[in-house]
Protein backbone atom coordinates (compact mmCIF):
# COMPACT_ATOMS: atom_id res chain seq x y z
CA UNK A 1 0.00 0.00 0.00
CA UNK A 2 1.28 3.44 -0.90
CA UNK A 3 0.35 6.39 1.32
CA UNK A 4 -0.31 9.59 -0.62
CA UNK A 5 0.97 12.73 1.05
CA UNK A 6 0.36 16.34 0.09
CA UNK A 7 2.20 19.38 1.41
CA UNK A 8 2.04 21.23 3.70
CA UNK A 9 2.08 18.12 5.90
CA UNK A 10 -0.54 17.81 8.63
CA UNK A 11 0.36 16.25 11.95
CA UNK A 12 -2.76 14.06 12.03
CA UNK A 13 -1.73 12.56 8.68
CA UNK A 14 1.80 11.86 9.94
CA UNK A 15 0.39 10.01 12.94
CA UNK A 16 -0.91 7.28 10.61
CA UNK A 17 2.54 6.60 9.07
CA UNK A 18 4.95 3.95 10.30
CA UNK A 19 8.62 3.29 9.56
CA UNK A 20 8.80 1.21 6.39
CA UNK A 21 5.64 2.68 4.81
CA UNK A 22 5.93 3.62 1.16
CA UNK A 23 4.70 7.13 0.41
CA UNK A 24 4.17 9.25 -2.65
CA UNK A 25 4.46 13.00 -2.21
CA UNK A 26 2.59 15.61 -4.23
CA UNK A 27 3.06 19.34 -3.67
CA UNK A 28 6.03 21.43 -2.67
CA UNK A 29 9.49 20.37 -1.57
CA UNK A 30 12.06 22.87 -0.26
CA UNK A 31 15.52 21.88 -1.48
CA UNK A 32 18.49 22.67 0.74
CA UNK A 33 21.81 20.95 1.31
CA UNK A 34 25.04 21.80 3.15
CA UNK A 35 25.73 25.49 2.47
CA UNK A 36 22.03 26.44 2.17
CA UNK A 37 21.54 24.99 5.67
CA UNK A 38 24.39 27.11 7.04
CA UNK A 39 22.76 30.18 5.52
CA UNK A 40 19.29 29.27 6.82
CA UNK A 41 20.74 28.93 10.31
CA UNK A 42 22.47 32.30 9.97
CA UNK A 43 19.11 33.86 9.07
CA UNK A 44 17.43 32.21 12.06
CA UNK A 45 20.19 33.36 14.44
CA UNK A 46 19.96 36.91 13.06
CA UNK A 47 16.21 36.88 13.68
CA UNK A 48 15.40 37.35 10.00
CA UNK A 49 12.48 35.57 8.25
CA UNK A 50 13.34 32.56 6.09
CA UNK A 51 12.88 32.75 2.29
CA UNK A 52 9.96 30.28 2.68
CA UNK A 53 7.27 29.52 5.25
CA UNK A 54 8.69 26.51 7.11
CA UNK A 55 5.42 25.34 8.67
CA UNK A 56 4.46 21.87 7.44
CA UNK A 57 7.21 21.86 4.81
CA UNK A 58 9.42 19.00 3.68
CA UNK A 59 13.15 19.80 3.35
CA UNK A 60 14.76 17.74 0.56
CA UNK A 61 18.54 17.30 0.85
CA UNK A 62 19.49 17.55 -2.80
CA UNK A 63 21.75 19.36 -5.25
CA UNK A 64 20.54 18.79 -8.82
CA UNK A 65 22.68 18.47 -11.91
CA UNK A 66 22.20 21.43 -14.33
CA UNK A 67 18.93 21.65 -16.26
CA UNK A 68 19.36 20.66 -19.92
CA UNK A 69 17.34 22.60 -22.53
CA UNK A 70 13.71 21.49 -22.66
CA UNK A 71 13.71 19.87 -19.22
CA UNK A 72 12.38 21.02 -15.83
CA UNK A 73 15.51 20.07 -13.90
CA UNK A 74 18.53 17.77 -14.14
CA UNK A 75 19.10 14.57 -12.22
CA UNK A 76 17.62 15.06 -8.74
CA UNK A 77 18.31 12.35 -6.17
CA UNK A 78 18.98 12.74 -2.44
CA UNK A 79 22.31 13.45 -0.79
CA UNK A 80 23.46 11.95 2.55
CA UNK A 81 21.28 13.40 5.31
CA UNK A 82 23.67 12.85 8.21
CA UNK A 83 25.76 15.90 7.24
CA UNK A 84 22.73 18.06 8.02
CA UNK A 85 22.10 16.49 11.47
CA UNK A 86 23.59 19.30 13.55
CA UNK A 87 21.88 21.91 11.36
CA UNK A 88 18.39 20.35 11.53
CA UNK A 89 16.91 21.07 15.01
CA UNK A 90 16.33 24.84 14.45
CA UNK A 91 14.30 24.05 11.30
CA UNK A 92 12.14 21.52 13.17
CA UNK A 93 11.65 24.13 15.91
CA UNK A 94 10.16 26.43 13.24
CA UNK A 95 7.58 23.84 12.18
CA UNK A 96 9.24 21.85 9.37
CA UNK A 97 7.40 18.51 9.39
CA UNK A 98 9.33 16.36 6.94
CA UNK A 99 12.97 15.66 6.07
CA UNK A 100 13.82 13.83 2.86
CA UNK A 101 17.24 12.38 2.03
CA UNK A 102 19.18 9.14 2.40
CA UNK A 103 21.09 7.48 5.23
CA UNK A 104 20.87 7.39 9.00
CA UNK A 105 20.06 10.33 11.27
CA UNK A 106 21.77 11.02 14.61
CA UNK A 107 20.10 10.00 17.89
CA UNK A 108 19.57 13.73 18.57
CA UNK A 109 17.63 14.24 15.33
CA UNK A 110 15.57 11.08 15.90
CA UNK A 111 14.67 12.29 19.38
CA UNK A 112 13.65 15.75 18.21
CA UNK A 113 11.58 14.26 15.35
CA UNK A 114 9.46 12.47 17.99
CA UNK A 115 9.23 15.55 20.19
CA UNK A 116 8.35 17.91 17.33
CA UNK A 117 6.12 15.30 15.64
CA UNK A 118 7.91 15.27 12.29
CA UNK A 119 9.12 12.42 10.07
CA UNK A 120 12.24 11.49 8.14
CA UNK A 121 11.86 9.96 4.68
CA UNK A 122 14.33 8.37 2.27
CA UNK A 123 14.24 8.73 -1.51
CA UNK A 124 16.14 6.33 -3.79
CA UNK A 125 19.86 7.04 -3.64
CA UNK A 126 21.62 7.08 -7.01
CA UNK A 127 18.43 7.11 -9.06
CA UNK A 128 18.29 10.84 -9.74
CA UNK A 129 17.22 10.49 -13.38
CA UNK A 130 14.11 8.53 -12.34
CA UNK A 131 13.26 10.91 -9.48
CA UNK A 132 13.61 14.01 -11.68
CA UNK A 133 10.68 12.80 -13.80
CA UNK A 134 8.37 13.41 -10.78
CA UNK A 135 9.34 17.10 -10.69
CA UNK A 136 6.89 19.39 -12.50
CA UNK A 137 8.44 22.75 -11.67
CA UNK A 138 11.71 23.92 -10.15
CA UNK A 139 12.87 27.37 -9.15
CA UNK A 140 15.65 28.93 -7.12
CA UNK A 141 14.24 30.89 -4.18
CA UNK A 142 17.50 32.14 -2.65
CA UNK A 143 21.29 32.26 -3.09
CA UNK A 144 21.60 31.40 -6.79
CA UNK A 145 25.37 31.98 -6.51
CA UNK A 146 25.60 28.64 -4.69
CA UNK A 147 24.86 26.79 -7.94
CA UNK A 148 23.90 23.20 -7.07
CA UNK A 149 23.66 24.25 -3.41
CA UNK A 150 21.15 27.09 -3.98
CA UNK A 151 17.85 27.06 -2.05
CA UNK A 152 15.12 25.73 -4.36
CA UNK A 153 11.41 25.10 -4.41
CA UNK A 154 10.05 22.11 -6.36
CA UNK A 155 6.54 21.12 -7.32
CA UNK A 156 6.42 17.35 -7.38
CA UNK A 157 3.86 14.76 -8.44
CA UNK A 158 3.76 11.35 -6.73
CA UNK A 159 7.40 11.59 -5.70
CA UNK A 160 8.32 8.13 -4.27
CA UNK A 161 9.82 7.84 -0.79
CA UNK A 162 9.86 5.59 2.25
CA UNK A 163 9.32 6.43 5.94
CA UNK A 164 12.55 5.84 7.86
CA UNK A 165 11.81 7.56 11.19
CA UNK A 166 8.17 7.83 12.27
CA UNK A 167 6.56 9.77 15.12
CA UNK A 168 6.97 6.81 17.46
CA UNK A 169 10.76 6.47 17.42
CA UNK A 170 11.07 3.51 15.02
CA UNK A 171 13.94 3.43 12.53
CA UNK A 172 13.49 1.49 9.28
CA UNK A 173 17.29 1.28 8.87
CA UNK A 174 17.18 -1.04 11.92
CA UNK A 175 13.86 -2.72 11.07
CA UNK A 176 14.57 -3.47 7.39
CA UNK A 177 17.79 -5.49 7.84
CA UNK A 178 16.23 -7.17 10.92
CA UNK A 179 13.20 -8.18 8.88
CA UNK A 180 15.55 -9.60 6.26
CA UNK A 181 17.56 -11.61 8.81
CA UNK A 182 14.29 -13.06 10.17
CA UNK A 183 12.90 -13.80 6.69
CA UNK B 1 59.69 4.58 -28.87
CA UNK B 2 56.10 5.70 -29.34
CA UNK B 3 55.18 9.34 -28.99
CA UNK B 4 51.63 9.93 -27.76
CA UNK B 5 50.05 13.35 -27.76
CA UNK B 6 48.47 14.42 -24.48
CA UNK B 7 45.78 16.13 -26.55
CA UNK B 8 44.72 12.72 -27.90
CA UNK B 9 44.35 11.56 -24.28
CA UNK B 10 42.34 14.68 -23.46
CA UNK B 11 39.86 13.93 -26.24
CA UNK B 12 39.19 10.47 -24.77
CA UNK B 13 38.95 11.80 -21.20
CA UNK B 14 36.25 14.21 -22.31
CA UNK B 15 34.32 11.54 -24.23
CA UNK B 16 34.54 8.97 -21.44
CA UNK B 17 33.54 11.50 -18.76
CA UNK B 18 30.40 12.31 -20.77
CA UNK B 19 29.64 8.63 -21.33
CA UNK B 20 30.04 7.36 -17.75
CA UNK B 21 27.79 10.06 -16.30
CA UNK B 22 24.81 8.85 -18.33
CA UNK B 23 25.33 5.26 -19.46
CA UNK B 24 25.55 2.51 -16.86
CA UNK B 25 28.30 0.06 -17.83
CA UNK B 26 27.21 -3.37 -19.01
CA UNK B 27 29.35 -4.84 -16.21
CA UNK B 28 27.29 -3.08 -13.50
CA UNK B 29 24.04 -3.83 -15.32
CA UNK B 30 24.92 -7.53 -15.44
CA UNK B 31 25.91 -7.53 -11.76
CA UNK B 32 22.55 -5.96 -10.85
CA UNK B 33 20.67 -8.55 -12.93
CA UNK B 34 22.67 -11.38 -11.37
CA UNK B 35 21.84 -9.99 -7.91
CA UNK B 36 18.13 -9.80 -8.81
CA UNK B 37 18.23 -13.44 -9.87
CA UNK B 38 19.16 -14.54 -6.33
CA UNK B 39 17.65 -11.77 -4.17
CA UNK B 40 14.28 -12.86 -2.77
CA UNK B 41 13.62 -10.16 -0.13
CA UNK B 42 10.94 -7.88 -1.68
CA UNK B 43 12.30 -4.47 -0.52
CA UNK B 44 15.74 -5.41 -1.90
CA UNK B 45 14.23 -6.52 -5.21
CA UNK B 46 12.36 -3.21 -5.51
CA UNK B 47 15.56 -1.19 -5.07
CA UNK B 48 17.54 -3.31 -7.57
CA UNK B 49 14.72 -2.93 -10.10
CA UNK B 50 14.59 0.82 -9.45
CA UNK B 51 18.35 1.12 -10.11
CA UNK B 52 17.97 -0.74 -13.44
CA UNK B 53 14.92 1.38 -14.36
CA UNK B 54 16.92 4.53 -13.54
CA UNK B 55 19.65 3.38 -15.93
CA UNK B 56 17.10 2.89 -18.72
CA UNK B 57 15.61 6.34 -18.08
CA UNK B 58 19.03 8.03 -17.92
CA UNK B 59 20.00 6.57 -21.29
CA UNK B 60 16.63 7.56 -22.81
CA UNK B 61 16.59 11.12 -21.44
CA UNK B 62 20.36 11.77 -21.45
CA UNK B 63 20.06 12.83 -17.81
CA UNK B 64 22.94 11.77 -15.54
CA UNK B 65 22.41 8.49 -13.64
CA UNK B 66 22.95 10.42 -10.42
CA UNK B 67 22.90 14.17 -9.73
CA UNK B 68 26.31 13.76 -8.08
CA UNK B 69 28.35 13.34 -11.24
CA UNK B 70 31.41 13.13 -9.04
CA UNK B 71 34.99 14.23 -9.20
CA UNK B 72 37.08 12.68 -11.97
CA UNK B 73 39.94 10.32 -11.19
CA UNK B 74 42.28 9.42 -14.05
CA UNK B 75 44.82 6.60 -14.14
CA UNK B 76 47.18 6.57 -17.11
CA UNK B 77 49.45 3.53 -17.48
CA UNK B 78 52.39 3.92 -19.86
CA UNK B 79 54.02 0.78 -21.22
CA UNK B 80 57.72 0.46 -22.10
CA UNK B 81 58.98 2.93 -24.67
CA UNK B 82 56.00 5.28 -24.60
CA UNK B 83 56.44 8.96 -23.94
CA UNK B 84 54.01 11.88 -23.88
CA UNK B 85 54.24 14.95 -26.07
CA UNK B 86 52.23 18.13 -26.20
CA UNK B 87 50.82 20.32 -23.40
CA UNK B 88 51.11 19.23 -19.75
CA UNK B 89 48.80 16.28 -19.05
CA UNK B 90 47.28 18.04 -16.02
CA UNK B 91 46.30 21.02 -18.22
CA UNK B 92 44.85 18.80 -20.94
CA UNK B 93 42.76 16.88 -18.40
CA UNK B 94 41.57 20.12 -16.83
CA UNK B 95 40.36 21.39 -20.21
CA UNK B 96 38.69 18.03 -20.97
CA UNK B 97 36.86 17.88 -17.64
CA UNK B 98 35.75 21.50 -17.85
CA UNK B 99 34.38 20.92 -21.33
CA UNK B 100 32.61 17.64 -20.49
CA UNK B 101 30.93 19.02 -17.37
CA UNK B 102 29.74 22.16 -19.18
CA UNK B 103 28.57 20.50 -22.39
CA UNK B 104 27.01 17.46 -20.69
CA UNK B 105 25.02 19.45 -18.09
CA UNK B 106 26.91 17.56 -15.39
CA UNK B 107 27.06 18.88 -11.85
CA UNK B 108 30.10 20.86 -10.78
CA UNK B 109 30.92 19.43 -7.39
CA UNK B 110 34.46 20.70 -6.70
CA UNK B 111 34.87 23.40 -4.06
CA UNK B 112 37.45 24.97 -1.76
CA UNK B 113 37.47 22.84 1.38
CA UNK B 114 37.06 25.61 3.97
CA UNK B 115 35.30 28.48 2.19
CA UNK B 116 33.14 25.89 0.28
CA UNK B 117 33.40 28.12 -2.79
CA UNK B 118 32.60 26.07 -5.91
CA UNK B 119 35.31 26.09 -8.60
CA UNK B 120 32.48 26.22 -11.14
CA UNK B 121 33.96 23.75 -13.63
CA UNK B 122 34.48 20.53 -11.61
CA UNK B 123 38.26 20.93 -11.66
CA UNK B 124 40.73 19.91 -10.42
CA UNK B 125 40.59 16.24 -11.41
CA UNK B 126 42.96 13.69 -9.92
CA UNK B 127 45.57 12.42 -12.40
CA UNK B 128 47.94 9.53 -11.72
CA UNK B 129 50.55 8.37 -14.24
CA UNK B 130 52.11 4.96 -13.80
CA UNK B 131 54.97 3.34 -15.70
CA UNK B 132 53.71 -0.14 -16.44
CA UNK B 133 55.39 -3.35 -17.55
CA UNK B 134 52.47 -3.96 -19.91
CA UNK B 135 52.74 -2.89 -23.53
CA UNK B 136 50.77 0.06 -24.79
CA UNK B 137 48.88 2.90 -23.14
CA UNK B 138 45.90 2.32 -20.88
CA UNK B 139 43.49 4.99 -19.69
CA UNK B 140 41.04 4.59 -16.79
CA UNK B 141 38.44 7.24 -16.01
CA UNK B 142 36.39 7.07 -12.81
CA UNK B 143 33.73 9.57 -11.73
CA UNK B 144 33.24 9.10 -8.02
CA UNK B 145 30.49 10.66 -5.92
CA UNK B 146 31.12 12.27 -2.54
CA UNK B 147 28.67 10.23 -0.48
CA UNK B 148 30.56 6.96 -0.85
CA UNK B 149 34.03 8.53 -0.94
CA UNK B 150 33.32 10.03 2.50
CA UNK B 151 32.96 6.51 3.90
CA UNK B 152 36.21 5.05 2.50
CA UNK B 153 38.77 4.20 5.21
CA UNK B 154 42.48 3.67 5.91
CA UNK B 155 43.46 1.83 9.09
CA UNK B 156 47.02 1.15 10.22
CA UNK B 157 46.64 -2.14 12.09
CA UNK B 158 49.11 -3.90 14.34
CA UNK B 159 50.69 -6.83 12.47
CA UNK B 160 49.40 -9.22 15.16
CA UNK B 161 45.80 -8.39 14.12
CA UNK B 162 46.33 -10.32 10.90
CA UNK B 163 43.51 -11.44 8.62
CA UNK B 164 40.92 -11.20 11.43
CA UNK B 165 41.84 -7.52 11.72
CA UNK B 166 41.46 -7.03 7.97
CA UNK B 167 37.97 -8.58 8.09
CA UNK B 168 37.01 -6.36 11.01
CA UNK B 169 38.17 -3.18 9.20
CA UNK B 170 36.22 -4.08 6.05
CA UNK B 171 33.03 -4.98 7.93
CA UNK B 172 33.27 -1.88 10.15
CA UNK B 173 33.76 0.36 7.10
CA UNK B 174 30.71 -1.17 5.40
CA UNK B 175 28.59 -0.88 8.57
CA UNK B 176 29.59 2.76 9.05
CA UNK B 177 28.98 3.53 5.37
CA UNK B 178 25.52 2.08 5.90
CA UNK B 179 22.48 3.15 3.89
CA UNK B 180 23.78 6.68 3.22
CA UNK B 181 26.57 5.64 0.86
CA UNK B 182 24.12 3.99 -1.59
CA UNK B 183 24.57 0.23 -1.27
CA UNK B 184 24.96 -2.18 -2.99
CA UNK B 185 28.62 -1.18 -3.05
CA UNK B 186 31.72 -1.99 -5.04
CA UNK B 187 34.72 -2.39 -2.74
CA UNK B 188 38.42 -1.98 -3.55
CA UNK B 189 40.56 -3.30 -0.68
CA UNK B 190 44.30 -3.08 -0.13
CA UNK B 191 46.17 -5.02 2.53
CA UNK B 192 49.77 -3.92 3.02
CA UNK B 193 51.84 -1.12 1.49
CA UNK B 194 52.23 2.09 3.48
CA UNK B 195 50.12 5.05 4.61
CA UNK B 196 50.84 6.46 1.15
CA UNK B 197 50.38 3.42 -1.04
CA UNK B 198 47.56 1.44 0.60
CA UNK B 199 44.79 3.86 -0.50
CA UNK B 200 46.35 3.97 -3.98
CA UNK B 201 46.36 0.16 -4.19
CA UNK B 202 42.74 0.12 -2.98
CA UNK B 203 41.87 2.55 -5.78
CA UNK B 204 43.63 0.32 -8.31
CA UNK B 205 41.71 -2.68 -6.95
CA UNK B 206 38.45 -0.76 -7.35
CA UNK B 207 39.40 0.26 -10.89
CA UNK B 208 40.33 -3.33 -11.82
CA UNK B 209 36.92 -4.40 -10.51
CA UNK B 210 35.08 -1.82 -12.62
CA UNK B 211 37.09 -2.79 -15.70
CA UNK B 212 36.28 -6.48 -15.28
CA UNK B 213 39.91 -7.56 -14.80
CA UNK B 214 40.71 -11.09 -13.63
CA UNK B 215 40.65 -10.87 -9.82
CA UNK B 216 43.79 -11.17 -7.69
CA UNK B 217 43.51 -13.21 -4.50
CA UNK B 218 40.16 -14.68 -5.63
CA UNK B 219 39.73 -16.90 -2.55
CA UNK B 220 40.28 -14.17 0.05
CA UNK B 221 38.26 -11.64 -1.98
CA UNK B 222 35.34 -14.08 -2.17
CA UNK B 223 35.53 -14.65 1.59
CA UNK B 224 35.37 -10.90 2.30
CA UNK B 225 32.51 -10.40 -0.18
CA UNK B 226 30.53 -13.20 1.45
CA UNK B 227 31.10 -11.65 4.90
CA UNK B 228 29.94 -8.24 3.62
CA UNK B 229 26.82 -9.74 2.09
CA UNK B 230 26.07 -11.67 5.29
CA UNK B 231 25.57 -8.35 7.14
CA UNK B 232 22.05 -8.03 5.69
CA UNK B 233 22.38 -4.27 5.07
CA UNK B 234 21.05 -4.81 1.56
CA UNK B 235 20.20 -2.41 -1.29
CA UNK B 236 19.56 1.13 0.04
CA UNK B 237 20.08 -0.29 3.53
CA UNK B 238 16.53 -1.66 3.54
CA UNK B 239 17.75 -5.23 4.15
CA UNK B 240 18.73 -8.00 1.76
CA UNK B 241 21.59 -10.23 0.70
CA UNK B 242 23.03 -7.77 -1.84
CA UNK B 243 25.17 -5.37 0.21
CA UNK B 244 28.05 -5.40 -2.27
CA UNK B 245 28.02 -6.28 -5.97
CA UNK B 246 31.76 -6.82 -6.16
CA UNK B 247 35.00 -6.75 -4.19
CA UNK B 248 38.62 -6.76 -5.35
CA UNK B 249 41.62 -7.23 -3.11
CA UNK B 250 45.30 -6.36 -3.53
CA UNK B 251 47.94 -7.66 -1.14
CA UNK B 252 51.33 -5.94 -1.11
CA UNK B 253 54.43 -6.10 1.10
CA UNK B 254 54.37 -3.88 4.18
CA UNK B 255 56.93 -2.60 6.70
CA UNK B 256 57.72 -5.15 9.45
CA UNK B 257 55.96 -2.78 11.90
CA UNK B 258 52.81 -2.24 9.80
CA UNK B 259 49.60 -3.76 8.53
CA UNK B 260 47.78 -1.04 6.58
CA UNK B 261 44.24 -1.78 5.37
CA UNK B 262 42.52 0.57 2.91
CA UNK B 263 38.87 0.24 1.94
CA UNK B 264 37.71 2.23 -1.10
CA UNK B 265 33.91 2.22 -1.15
CA UNK B 266 32.01 2.99 -4.34
CA UNK B 267 28.22 3.32 -4.54
CA UNK B 268 26.15 1.22 -6.97
CA UNK B 269 26.48 4.05 -9.49
CA UNK B 270 29.95 2.76 -10.42
CA UNK B 271 30.98 5.04 -13.26
CA UNK B 272 34.22 3.79 -14.75
CA UNK B 273 35.70 3.09 -18.17
CA UNK B 274 39.09 1.63 -19.04
CA UNK B 275 40.51 1.39 -22.53
CA UNK B 276 43.72 0.85 -24.43
CA UNK B 277 44.56 3.90 -26.49
CA UNK B 278 45.70 3.35 -30.07
CA UNK B 279 49.36 4.22 -30.63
Amino acid sequence: MIHHLTTPLEETRLASLLAGDEVSISGRLIVARDVAHLRLLAEIRAGRPLPFDPRGQIIYYMGPSPTPPGRVIGSSGPTTSGRMDVLTPPLLDLGVKGLLGKGRRSPEVREILCRRRAIYLAAGGGVGALLSLHILEAKIIAWPELGPEALRSLWVDQFPALVINDLYGADFYDLGPNNYRLS
Amino acid sequence: MWKVSTEQIGVRVRELALDIAINLSSLVENDLKAALAVEVFPPARRILEQILENARLAAATHLPLCQDTGLIQILLELGPGIYLSGPALSKVVEVAVRSAYADGFLRKSACQPLSRENSGDNTPASVEVVYSENEGLRLTVLAKGGGCDNTSRLMMLKPSEGWAGVRRVVLTAVAEAGPGACPPFYLGIAVGGTFESAPRLAKWALMDLGAGETPEEPGLAAELLEAVNATGLGPAGFGGRTTALGLALKIYPAHIASLPVAVNINCHSFRLRREKLAL
